[in-house]
């Protein structure tokens, strides 16, 4: 399931790369730590710490600045990725049984209490307060397999939030 | 009290239950059959084929486009895969459920 799990997360990176929205995203949570093992090619890297959940969330950290229109639920359909709503508010998630696509972007100002739209992405986002302490400080990681696509990094940052 | 694996796992299996709805209402919303191509007096002539019950029918469809018949292959194609997802995923209630059944907090 594991080896499923990261081919499957890969192709996610590659088509968001493809589709250019890669750079408008920060991956964040548990799923970082398996990007950390090319970051920390230096230092013995212990395999038994990336305890992973089937979520993987990605932060926009600048929603407003998106200007390239891309229907994130077509660019994945093929992957079987299908579109669920999760509260009676209507956040969105994609689901897959090996993982489970949430964005969030950052609460500012009074807040809202609904899902934040992304009409260019064709999904909505959960605002959550304080993830601008992850955006702020964001390490760039050149994966391997993203090095074989213009030399692009993907940008991750765990934290617990 | 609950323990918290088991939580995980329930929540766990909240989110397959729902995925497992999900793949339901896709497969219910792709259009069923798939097409079969009739060469006469060499003449291209597609049929869509759907089983209904016990008997399988054909249905003329004419002479597609090639959009037509890749839109087809794409729906065939997509139908596949939403059913070995949805096999999966009913894999992993058995499993969450089977694993929930267990008395003993964990």
């Amino acid at each position: 399931m594991e080896k499923k799990q990261y081919e499957l997360c890969l192709e996610i990176f590659k088509r968001f790369h493809d589709a250019g929205i890669l750079d408008n995203l920060i991956l964040v949570g548990s799923w970082c730590l398996y990007f950390y093992k090319d970051y920390f090619v230096n230092i013995p890297y212990i395999k038994h710490i990336d305890i992973k959940t089937r979520d993987i969330d990605f932060l926009l950290y600048e929603p407003a600045k998106i200007t390239r229109s891309v229907d994130i639920p077509s660019l994945l359909q093929n992957l079987g990725f299908i579109v669920t709503l999760t509260s009676r508010k209507g956040y969105i998630r994609l689901e897959h049984p090996e993982l489970l696509i949430e964005f969030l972007v950052s609460e500012k100002g009074r807040g809202i209490d609904a899902p934040y739209p992304l009409p260019k992405l064709g999904i909505n986002a959960v605002a959550l307060r304080f993830v601008n302490i992850l955006s702020d400080n964001i390490i760039r990681v050149n994966s391997a397999f993203l090095i074989l696509h213009n030399n692009r990094g993907v940008l991750t940052r765990s934290g617990v939030l | 009290m609950r323990g918290v694996i088991k939580g995980v796992l329930a929540e766990e299996l909240q989110n397959s239950l729902r995925m497992k709805k999900g793949y339901e209402d896709a497969l219910r919303k792709l259009p069923k059959g798939c097409l079969a191509l009739r060469e006469i007096k060499n003449h291209k002539y597609y049929y869509l084929v759907i089983r209904k019950g016990k008997k399988v029918k054909y249905i003329y469809k004419g002479k597609l486009s090639e959009e037509e018949i890749k839109q087809y292959e794409r729906e065939k194609l997509l139908r596949a895969k939403y059913r070995k997802l949805l096999s999966q995923v009913k894999r992993q209630i058995r499993f969450l459920r089977s694993s929930l059944r267990g008395k003993e907090a964990i």
